[in-house]
């Protein structure tokens, strides 16, 4: 039984069902998994929850909510770190991925695959973000991570955390100028009825992860565990292609509705990066200089 | 001895329930006071987000998380206190038609049944407070655990009020009685 | 694991068990008999209630023992008096017209039945009796969830998916609400004349009578002004709107009608808790036999054989009305929009029916469902608010709930009444 807080027709989701008939056909039907996607079975946090205590057998989750227990998952989210999303890849395959591996397996947790869940991109009602001036003072909603918050003040935003159930009204009705997520989270939760302005500030890439309960894995014998991580890996590999292209899409179409698209300019992002150094740092002192380097390190070379 | 002791004569005949009885007044009078520390705390968290954010034009980054761990914490903190008083709602419509004495007997059985429940739920609980011990919370510098430590409060202190039940025990008011009086 | 959770549950429930322990009752033997692990029952508990939009039921119940507390309430009576004291049922339509001013500015039901039950409930029950006070009340915050902004209609959308979207489900929610507020209104007076309830204190109307009580009234009447307004001009969210109301209830009590004391306020608070506690028990307890239910796929199995049933899209839709009435007894609303919207919008699309009329039926039907027995959210907080039974409300509660569907199957027969103001708007 896998988990997911992601509605049915996203791309990930729909992954997973690939990886279920997969599985189901390469095993002869003797491994079957059951999908349970839309939050049928509580939210992100919950469904970690229940991986953890092994009542579910894994879920794909957004990486944000394993970084509670694991710490190190945070060095995902330095502010502003990957041009592109073969960048993030390249990290998550590498070295640096199996030592994310190796710190889950420790807490309980088998990694199957990353998915992409995307660049994160502002969208506010007040202006377009042509300069770093232009965030001054937007209130604008974040997941509740430290790490994202702090970047958000060190780029003179006012970042408020909410549940993303609030998101819409509060956008609607002016508690909030604006949030920040992947194009096809803005566009599938219809976030253009109440957002003018939109943007690709790119400033997390945010990965989301299919973990299994270790002990549950563990008790499939090796030939069985092979054949879930390679009908994993065909999944994932569909999802990454998918996703670039559904990104685009809903980039499109949120223009298209009517929202004001304004790019970043390269000046623009090198002073966003430039502001944000301090959360690198404050970084640094939570989760070590060791595994921050190592990730600056990947990217650079 | 405090002051409830003496009043608990009228309530218990033998020694040994009513030393139950007086620990289960110093649990509620407990939690009573968490009670109000709770809803005071996410009242004051909830509109003190409200005026940062107009007036001082920011946010408090853990008042999101604060506030649902009071709330959290209110209601389970208390569901025992409801028991006590009896403002749970079940269905009626079959037992009213049973005589007085009966009627008596079978809602001290399903106490009993209700106390073996949530011991039952304080067992399980603790295995996920020890379980989540090592986790922190993502804005705040505490063990994701405290969450679950409601849920094993909330189950250890209504398994006793439902005994006290099962026992046709009667409790005394959570409230100190010289200060805001009876509850309810 | 189903049959045994319902068997349990049943079996308990009738026996006169309170109904969240016969609930976590039933999820223990269903997870045992499931062979499932059993720390999902602390889970369910207490994920179920970490919610913020949650947390308004303890706000507005806490404001409204505030303004209990500050002799607010007589105030509030007395104005209504001057007004509509002569009007058979008269208290009863300012609960309903308040109840319509509370939907326009909060999007829970059950938020605007504490904050409506615990200051208008005391009063009423004086006039006519608490059964059908409390009766009167979870109808007219009922509304609260059909007249936009409506959490509810946010859930079906997010749910879902693109086809429906939240602004026009909102439009949607406008003319019906309307129509059930004259409708309560209407079904008011006529059992208060049947009933022969009394009319009131005020032996006739006069202008500056009036003028008085309303001066001496106008700081209460503000406040769902403030408050509302506040919501919905922008200013806040539903439950940060819900602790503006109690900072305000505060400011009246111990500025304005200087009747309440800081001694009253760890009352007040301990009240709010407790009562709000109960419905917080109902959620936890029946989370853990949903997620049993989920995953032993009954939803799926109930979209399936309702789609074997028929390929006539309206034979679909009062079949599916049906089901959602079922669903609405004994199934809590949120969690029904999650296990079941999933599932039947994207066949009721490929029936041809319009999304906003499926999707506005389905919330208006579950908003319904919460004022039904067994399991009545609605019910839950009014018992609690008023300390009656189940019996008792239901006594008086049928004739507001049977007007209710009567309503949902007119939306059905014409659904015009649904369509035309969002589709007028462009949605
Ligand atoms: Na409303
Ligand atoms: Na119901």
């Amino acid at each position: 039984r896998f988990s997911g807080n992601f509605p049915d027709d996203h791309s990930s989701s729909r992954a997973m069902e690939i990886f279920r008939d997969t599985l189901a056909e390469r095993t002869d039907g003797d491994l079957s998994a059951q999908l349970f996607p839309n939050m049928q079975l509580g939210g992100a946090s919950e469904n970690v929850d229940q991986v953890s205590s092994g009542s579910i057998a894994g879920t794909w989750v957004g990486i944000a909510f394993l970084s509670r227990t694991v710490p190190e998952l945070e060095a995902l989210s330095l502010p502003f770190a990957f041009a592109d999303r073969e960048d993030a890849f390249a990290l998550i395959d590498g070295d640096f991925g199996e030592l994310l591996d190796e710190k889950l397996a420790e807490k309980g947790f088998v990694a199957l695959g990353y998915m992409e869940l995307g660049f994160r991109h502002v969208t506010n009602n007040e202006r377009p973000i042509e300069t770093i001036e232009d965030l001054n003072g937007l209130r604008i909603r974040l997941q509740p991570n430290q790490t994202h918050l702090d970047t958000f003040r060190a780029i003179g935003a006012s970042p408020i955390s909410m549940d993303i159930s609030e998101v819409y009204g509060a956008l609607q009705q002016g508690v909030l100028d604006g949030q920040e997520n992947p194009y096809s989270i803005i566009s599938t939760r219809r976030l253009d009825e109440v957002q003018g302005h939109l943007s690709d500030t790119g400033h997390f890439y945010d990965f989301i992860v299919v973990v299994a309960n270790r002990n549950t894995f563990n008790r499939l014998s090796e030939e069985k565990q092979q054949v879930v991580r390679e009908a994993m890996a065909e999944a994932v590999a569909w999802q990454r292609q998918t996703a670039a292209e559904e990104d685009e899409a809903a980039r499109a179409t949120l223009i298209e509705r009517g929202m004001q698209f304004t790019p970043i300019s390269d000046e623009t992002r090198a002073a966003l990066r430039e502001a944000s150094q301090g959360v690198v740092e404050q970084l640094r002192d939570r989760i070590g200089n060791e595994v921050v380097d190592q990730v600056l390190e990947e990217l650079t070379s | 001895m405090t002051s409830a002791w003496h009043q608990l004569e009228a309530h218990a005949s033998s020694p040994v329930k009513r030393h139950f009885l007086h620990g289960l007044v110093l649990l509620d009078r407990t939690s009573y006071y968490a009670i109000l520390v709770a809803m005071g705390m996410m009242t004051l968290l909830v509109s003190a987000q409200v005026f940062t954010r107009y007036v001082l034009s920011s946010s408090i980054d853990s008042a999101d998380e604060l506030s649902r761990l009071f709330f959290v914490w209110a209601i389970f903190l208390a569901i025992p206190h409801g028991i006590k008083v009896g403002i749970h709602v079940g269905i009626d419509a079959l037992v009213s038609h049973l005589s007085e004495g009966l009627q008596q007997r079978l809602a001290q059985l399903m106490a009993l049944f209700g106390a073996a429940m949530m011991a039952w739920l304080f067992w399980i609980s603790l295995g996920a407070v020890v379980s989540k011990w090592q986790e922190l919370m993502p804005t705040l510098p505490i063990t994701a655990a405290v969450f679950y430590i409601a849920v094993l409060v909330c189950a250890g202190h209504s398994c006793l009020h439902l005994m006290a039940q099962a026992m046709r025990l009667e409790p005394l008011p959570s409230a100190p009685t010289h200060r805001g009086g009876l509850p309810s | 694991m189903t049959p045994a959770i319902v068997f349990t549950f049943l079996s308990f429930a009738l026996l006169r068990m309170p109904l969240a322990f016969a609930l976590g009752l039933a999820s223990l033997v269903g997870l045992y008999v499931g062979g499932m692990d059993f720390s999902i029952l602390p889970q369910r508990m207490m994920h179920s209630v970490n919610s913020f939009p949650l947390m308004a039921i303890p706000l507005f119940m806490l404001a409204g023992e505030l303004m209990v507390a500050g002799g607010v309430l007589q105030r509030l009576v007395d104005f209504a008096n001057s007004l509509i004291g002569r009007i058979h049922g008269g208290l009863a339509h300012v609960a309903i017209v308040a109840g319509m001013v509370l939907a326009a500015v909060s999007g829970a039901a059950v938020a605007s039945a504490s904050a409506l039950g615990s200051s208008l409930v005391p009063s009423m029950r004086q006039q006519y009796g608490t059964g059908y006070s409390s009766a009167v009340v979870a109808s007219a915050a009922n509304l609260g969830a059909i007249i936009p902004p409506s959490n509810a209609m946010i859930v079906y959308a997010l749910m879902a998916g693109s086809s429906v979207s939240v602004g026009g489900l909102f439009m949607a929610g406008v003319v019906p609400g309307i129509i059930l507020a004259v409708g309560f209104m209407g079904l008011a007076s006529f059992i208060a004349m049947r009933r022969r309830y009394p009319l009131g204190t005020e032996s006739r109307i006069g202008l500056k009578h009036v003028l008085v009580q309303t001066w001496r009234a106008l700081p209460i009447l503000l406040m769902p002004i403030v408050v509302v307004g506040g919501i919905v001009g922008g200013a806040f969210t539903p439950t940060e709107g819900a602790a503006i109301a109690v900072v305000y209830a505060l400011l009246i009590g111990f500025f304005v009608t200087r009747k309440l004391r800081i001694s009253d306020l760890p009352k007040a608070m301990f009240n709010a808790a407790v009562t709000a506690a109960m419905v917080g028990a109902l959620i936890a307890f029946a989370s853990t036999m949903t997620f049993a239910f989920t995953l032993d796929l009954i939803p799926m199995q109930l979209s399936q054989w309702v789609q074997n049933f028929t390929q006539d899209p309206l034979v679909f839709l009062l079949l599916v009305m049906v089901l959602l009435i079922g669903v609405g007894m004994f199934i809590e609303s949120n969690a029904a929009y999650i296990m079941l919207v999933p599932l039947l919008a994207p066949i009721a699309l490929a029936y041809g029916i319009d999304p906003l009329l499926f999707g506005f039926l389905f919330v208006m039907n579950l908003v319904v469902g919460m004022m039904t027995p067994p399991v009545g959210v609605l019910l839950f907080v009014m018992c609690g608010i008023s300390k009656i039974s189940l019996n008792e409300l239901m006594k008086s509660a049928w004739p507001f709930i049977v007007f209710q569907y009567v309503v949902l199957f007119a939306c059905i027969a014409f659904p015009g009444i649904v369509t035309w103001l969002p589709r007028a708007l462009g949605y």
